[in-house]
């Protein structure tokens, strides 16, 4: 706000209107293009928004000028456009400014005060055309034309009530100059439209103090209209902006106005007149006007530039809601949310939350799945733990070279060597040599097939003990063993073997002595009967008795007959009276004529004599192989072979027949076992090939001299 | 004509049914006994068991066959098949005979092996004998 003295104005007016003279002088001469530019003066009222009218008309002539413009303008002070002095100097200024030198093509009048200012000295322009801006009821003294900005006062109070329905006064704020007074009366004629809605207060002829005192202390129901304050009741002039910045800074209650240019200085809004549009609009017919057209053809027209605008500060300060404003109101000022201005923060910083929920979640999901396979991992451990524990097995985890990288066992006594002794050494660092050759062997093997291999062997831990070593793959670095005591086992098995050779020796002694006892007992005493009874029958002195005998003396030969069976089969005696090779050579015969099956015999290098052990194993073997072939095979033929080889007999089955699997069948009828136990008895070797619908061939090696350990168990010859 | 059989009994039968029409030189008990009283009494023919103790019935043919070959053996069996009987021919024998067809076949037996021919007791199977040689 700024209050001055009447002379302190008049000469800062002064100085004002020369400096601006001389800057719009330097600013506008002529152009380059040598065609002579239109010179235009606008005349203004001394206002802060004065400026702003210049740079519109500028901008609209230049436009429609192509730029052919010299444009100058002048500042009028309001406040003293009653004094006959001023306006005499202003007069004498403009004349001699822009009269005496090169004239003007055109003044625009920008608002009623200058209209009336001109139209008192219409001859100061003479014949110059005057455009105007003007209120209703003041036109130019021709040749002029313009515009007539339409003065509505009545929409900021209808969108004031609108706003704050509970509003019942209204207090008017206007001065005492004439140009307040004009507004003033205007508003009144048209406040009538809203006298039984609420009541009107004038505020008019105050000093500004009081009116600030007053406006500070108002009821709650009320507010403030802002009419126009050029002069208070103090005789004090003021810049209408300025009286409007100290009004709405003291009003305790909202303040409305009706001219845009208020708004930003504390006003809420209202239905504000743009004395811009009016320029732009003032512009327009100048230009017309400069470009030929004559001031009397454009008719004066009246200009509505209203529009509904609002301080969105206000509106926030005392909480009008937008939703009560007109349509199409225009707010400005709004402040930027904290999401509008930190948008790029708020985005930036949710996406950065929202990944981060995204990590979190992924390490969530991630955990949890790890708790469960770790959970199934210590399940399966725990299980394997178990599993190792229950077992009396001892493992060892080697790599390609034999050495050990890990252990268990569940007793370590077991062990060949404590763990330190092993663990991190090859195997050829803690077995005997011999050993370690077969381990290296069965590794070198694992790797290359990828199958298990499974060793027997013998070492002397605490007492020689048997083992039997499992290798598996675990993967292509390495190879787990697992070793099981079969010492038990074993052993048990060695008795077995032997106990059943001992019952096959002690049946086939058995046999041998009844078979013995029959044909040197039984056998002779039958022959001897046969004999006595054929001679009896010789010397009966009747001949028709003799049949009586000689049937008596047939069935004693075939008693006898039989008896020879018998013993032959118990035991057989001819093996002895034969030889190996003729009674093989025999059994084959008979197993041909006996049964459908062609069997031929082959030998080689046998001698007369064989020990008569080996001479009744392989001849046994032989008689159950042929029973085999006869009754199981359906194989048309077989062969026997019996060779020396030499300190081996080697004796060959074979058939051409169905076979069997020597896996899955249940073989026990085909005497396989005992097979196995008469070769184990001296200590040779059975192979059994078979395989469904291959036949089947069984391979016997005995020694030629039966073992030491084992002749007690054989029977003695027949 | 010798004999030889462990068989006491039979011993004392063979002399009763050849004695009529035989020699009897002597008889023994065992297959060594036999062998050495061939050598000493030199027979003609030897009616020996085919199962004796010390040496067996085949054995004796084939010692006899190469040491005495112009003594026949006659060797008598408890039981026996063309098996058998094709071993003792193939060991030296002359003829084959069955204890208990003795009383009629003996005696043929010993004819036969005096002439030069086998003889076999006609009861022993030898349809088949032919067929495994």
């Amino acid at each position: 706000m700024s209050r001055f003295s009447r002379r302190a104005r008049v000469r800062a007016l002064i100085a004002l209107v020369l400096f601006c003279a001389c800057l719009d002088g330097r600013a506008h001469g002529q152009t380059a293009t040598g065609k002579r530019p239109k010179k235009v003066l606008a005349l203004h009222l001394i206002r802060r928004d004065s400026p702003a009218f210049d740079d519109a008309f500028r901008a609209e002539l230049n436009t429609a000028l192509s730029g052919q413009l010299d444009y100058y303008a002048e500042y009028i002070d309001l406040a003293r456009l009653g004094d006959d002095t001023y306006h005499t100097a202003l007069r004498n200024y403009l004349r001699e400014r822009y009269i005496a030198a090169d004239g003007v093509d055109l003044v625009i009048a920008s608002g009623p005060s200058v209209v009336s200012f001109l139209n008192q000295d219409r001859t100061l322009f003479q014949s110059v055309p005057i455009v105007f801006t003007t209120r209703p009821g003041l036109l130019a003294e021709p040749p002029s034309t313009g515009i007539i900005s339409a003065i509505d006062l009545s929409g900021t109070l209808s969108a004031a009530l609108a706003a704050q329905p509970n509003t019942k006064q209204v207090f008017v704020v206007s001065g005492v100059a004439p140009f307040d007074k004009l507004y003033d009366d205007i508003f009144k004629e048209q406040q009538a439209a809203f006298a039984g809605r609420v009541a009107f207060h004038s505020l008019s002829g105050l000093s500004m103090v009081d009116l600030e005192q007053r406006v500070r202390h108002l009821p709650s129901d009320a507010i403030v209209y802002f009419l126009s304050l050029s002069d208070d009741g103090a005789g004090h002039t003021f810049m209408p902006l300025d009286a409007v910045d100290a009004i709405a800074a003291a009003a305790n209650v909202p303040v409305y106005t009706w001219h845009e240019s208020a708004l930003g200085h504390g006003v809420v809004g209202g239905h504000l007149h743009s004395s811009l549009n009016d320029a732009r609009e003032t512009a327009r017919i100048a230009a017309r006007v400069l470009q030929g057209e004559s001031p009397q053809s454009i008719p004066v027209t009246t200009v509505h530039s209203y529009t509904y605008e609002f301080d969105w500060r206000q509106l926030q300060r005392w909480r009008i809601s937008e939703s009560s404003l007109p349509a199409g109101s225009v707010i400005h000022f709004r402040e930027p949310t904290l999401l509008e201005r930190y948008r790029g923060y708020v985005i930036g910083g949710a996406i950065i939350v929202a990944a981060q929920m995204l990590l979190i979640g992924g390490l969530l999901i991630q955990h949890s799945r790890r708790r469960r396979a770790e959970g199934a991992l210590r399940r399966s451990e725990a299980r394997n733990s178990a599993i190792l524990r229950a077992l009396p097995d001892l493992m060892f985890v080697q790599d390609r070279n034999g050495r050990f990288v890990d252990f268990h066992t569940r007793d370590p006594k077991l062990l060949y060597v404590s763990p330190e002794s092993f663990m991190g050494k090859t195997v050829r660092d803690v077995m005997p040599a011999s050993l370690a050759d077969r381990f290296m062997i069965a590794i070198e093997q694992v790797y290359h097939t990828q199958e298990p291999v499974v060793i027997e062997y013998e070492l002397e831990v605490d007492e020689p003990r048997h083992f039997e070593a499992r290798f598996v793959p675990v993967d292509n670095e390495r190879v787990l063993s697992i070793v099981r005591d079969v010492t038990v086992a074993k052993r048990a098995l060695e008795l077995n073997r032997v106990l059943a050779g001992r019952v096959i020796v002690s049946q086939e002694a058995e046999r041998q002595r009844i078979a013995r006892e029959l044909h040197d007992d039984v056998s002779q005493k039958l022959a001897l009967l046969s004999i006595d009874v054929s001679q009896l029958s010789q010397d009966l002195p009747l001949p028709e008795q003799r049949p009586h005998l000689e049937k008596f003396a047939s069935q004693v030969e075939e008693i006898a007959r039989d008896l020879y069976d018998l013993s032959h089969r118990l035991h057989p005696s001819r093996l002895q009276m034969l030889g190996l090779v003729e009674s093989v050579r025999v059994l084959c015969h008979d197993a041909s004529q006996q049964r459908d099956v062609t069997i031929t015999f082959s030998e080689a290098r046998i001698p007369d004599v064989v020990d008569p052990s080996v001479s009744l194993c392989l001849y046994r073997i032989t008689q159950e192989a042929l029973h085999n072939v006869a009754k199981h095979s359906l194989s048309p033929d077989a062969s026997v072979r019996l060779e020396r080889n030499g300190d081996e007999f080697l004796l060959i089955i074979a058939d051409s027949g169905i076979g069997f699997d020597p896996l899955v069948a249940d073989h026990s009828g085909l005497g396989l076992a005992s097979m196995r136990e008469r070769v184990a008895i001296l200590k040779g070797q059975l192979t059994i090939q078979a395989a469904p619908g291959g036949g089947t061939r069984i391979s016997v090696r005995v020694p030629v001299t039966p073992p030491v350990a084992d002749t007690e168990l054989v029977p003695e010859p027949a | 004509m010798l004999l030889a059989d462990d068989h006491v009994g039979l011993l004392k039968a063979w002399g009763r049914l050849l004695e009529p029409s035989c020699d009897v030189v002597g008889s023994v008990r065992d297959g060594r006994a036999l062998l050495e009283a061939a050598v000493a009494l030199t027979p003609d023919v030897i009616v020996a068991d085919l199962a004796m103790p010390e040496v067996s019935g085949l054995d004796v043919c084939r010692t006899i066959k190469a040491s005495l070959p112009q003594i026949k053996v006659v060797l008598v069996t408890g039981g026996g098949d063309e098996n058998v009987a094709r071993a003792a021919f193939r060991a030296g024998a002359s003829a084959f005979v069955l204890k208990y067809a003795a009383v009629h076949d003996l005696q043929v037996a010993i004819e036969r092996a005096l002439t030069g021919d086998e003889y076999c007791s006609p009861t022993v199977r030898m349809k088949s004998a032919e067929s495994t040689r």
